[in-house]
C-alpha cells in the first residue's frame, strides 16, 4: 500500500534542510550534464585573420578591410602600429582528431588540430616551412582570449603581419 | 538476617511498607529474635534522636522566607516574554538561508568568472616548438588585453 506524504511531512522535509540539499544536488547534476555535453560537443569554431600592421594610410588599390574595432584596440594597446588592415579572414570548424589546414596567403598557412580535449595546437607554416607550433587552451579561447602569431614584414620595412586566432561567435 | 530484611524492618518501623509486606515483617519482628533486637535498637535510636535534637532558631520567620520565594516567582512570571521570531524570519532561517548558501556555492563553483582563471595557463612554454634554426621566437601574454602573442623573428 502506498502512502501519500502529508503537507506537514513535506514542510518538515523542506525545513529540515533536505530541500536545499536536493537543490544543491540538482545544481551539481545539471552542471555535470552541461559540462559533459560541452565536452562531447567537441566542435570548435575558430576565426583566423591575417592582418597587416602599418603606419601608412589605407592603400587605394587592393581590397583591404578595416579590422574589427575591438581587436584593433587591443593590438593598438600593445603594438606601435597605427593601422591594421585585414588581408584575409577565414572561419574554420575544428573537430577532434582531424587536423585542418588554412591558407591565409601564399606565405602564411596554419594547421590546426586538437592536441587534447582541452588544448588546440596551432602550427604556423611560413613560405611552406614549418616555422612554429604552440598550444592554446580551448577554454581560454572560449573566454575571449586571442592567440596572436606575428612577425616583421620581410617585404616591407617597418611593417608587420599578424595572425589573430579567436573563437568565432555564433 | 540479611541486609534486605534489616532494611525491611527499618522501613516497617517508619511506616513506609505497603500493607501486604508490613504484615510479613510484623510477623518476622515477633518471631525472629534478631529482627526483634534490631527493631528494639532502632526504636531506641529514634527515641534518642527525637528527645535530644538541638533546636536552632533561624534569624527570620518562616513567613518571611516564603514571601521571598513568592516575590521571586511573581517577578519571573511578570517578566516580558522574549520576542518571538517573525514567521518570515523563521522561514528564512530554515529554508532560504541554506538555499542561499547553496546558490552562492553553485555560483562560485560553476561560473567561469569565479573559477580559477585559465588565462595563466594559456601558453605552455615547454610546449612551444620551433623547428627552424634561423627563427627566434618571443612569447608574451597581455593579461589586460587577454591576448597571447608569439612574435616570430626570421634572421
Amino acid at each position: 500500500m502506498t502512502t501519500v506524504p502529508s503537507r506537514k511531512a513535506l514542510r518538515g522535509l523542506a525545513t529540515k534542510g533536505w530541500l536545499p540539499a536536493c537543490v544543491f544536488l540538482a545544481c551539481c547534476c545539471a552542471a555535470g550534464l552541461a559540462g559533459a555535453a560541452q565536452a562531447q560537443a567537441g566542435e570548435l569554431n575558430l576565426n583566423a585573420v591575417l592582418i597587416w600592421g602599418t603606419d601608412e594610410a589605407k592603400p587605394k588599390e587592393g581590397s583591404y578591410k578595416e579590422l574589427d574595432a575591438k581587436v584593433k584596440k587591443k593590438l593598438c594597446r600593445i603594438f606601435r602600429w597605427k593601422n591594421y588592415f585585414v588581408i584575409k579572414e577565414e572561419k574554420i570548424s575544428l573537430a577532434p582528431k582531424i587536423a585542418k589546414r588554412l591558407k591565409l596567403s601564399s606565405k602564411c598557412e596554419l594547421e590546426l588540430k586538437y592536441a587534447d580535449d582541452d588544448t588546440v595546437e596551432i602550427k604556423l607554416f611560413g613560405e611552406g616551412r614549418w616555422t612554429k607550433t604552440f598550444k592554446q587552451r580551448i577554454d581560454a579561447l572560449k573566454n575571449g582570449e586571442l592567440a596572436v602569431l606575428a612577425g616583421d614584414d620581410k617585404d616591407k620595412y617597418d611593417d608587420a603581419w599578424f595572425v589573430v586566432l579567436s573563437v568565432s561567435l555564433p | 538476617m540479611n541486609r534486605e530484611t534489616e532494611l525491611g524492618v527499618q522501613a516497617w518501623m517508619d511506616g513506609e511498607l505497603p500493607p501486604t509486606e508490613a504484615a510479613s515483617v510484623a510477623t518476622l519482628a515477633t518471631s525472629d529474635p534478631q529482627a526483634a533486637a534490631l527493631l528494639a535498637e532502632l526504636k531506641h535510636t529514634r527515641a534518642a534522636l527525637a528527645g535530644n535534637e538541638l533546636e536552632r532558631a533561624v534569624p527570620a520567620s518562616r513567613e518571611f522566607y516564603w514571601s521571598r520565594i513568592q516575590r521571586e516567582l511573581e517577578r519571573l512570571e511578570n517578566q516580558p516574554a522574549a520576542p518571538r521570531r517573525p514567521v518570515w524570519l523563521s522561514w528564512w532561517m530554515r529554508f532560504l538561508a541554506p538555499a542561499a548558501i547553496v546558490a552562492v556555492l553553485a555560483l562560485v563553483l560553476f561560473t567561469p568568472t569565479f573559477a580559477p582563471s585559465s588565462a595563466h595557463r594559456t601558453v605552455h612554454p615547454a610546449e612551444i616548438e620551433s623547428p627552424l634554426d634561423d627563427v627566434s621566437v618571443l612569447t608574451f601574454r597581455s593579461e589586460a588585453e587577454r591576448m597571447t602573442v608569439v612574435w616570430v623573428n626570421f634572421q
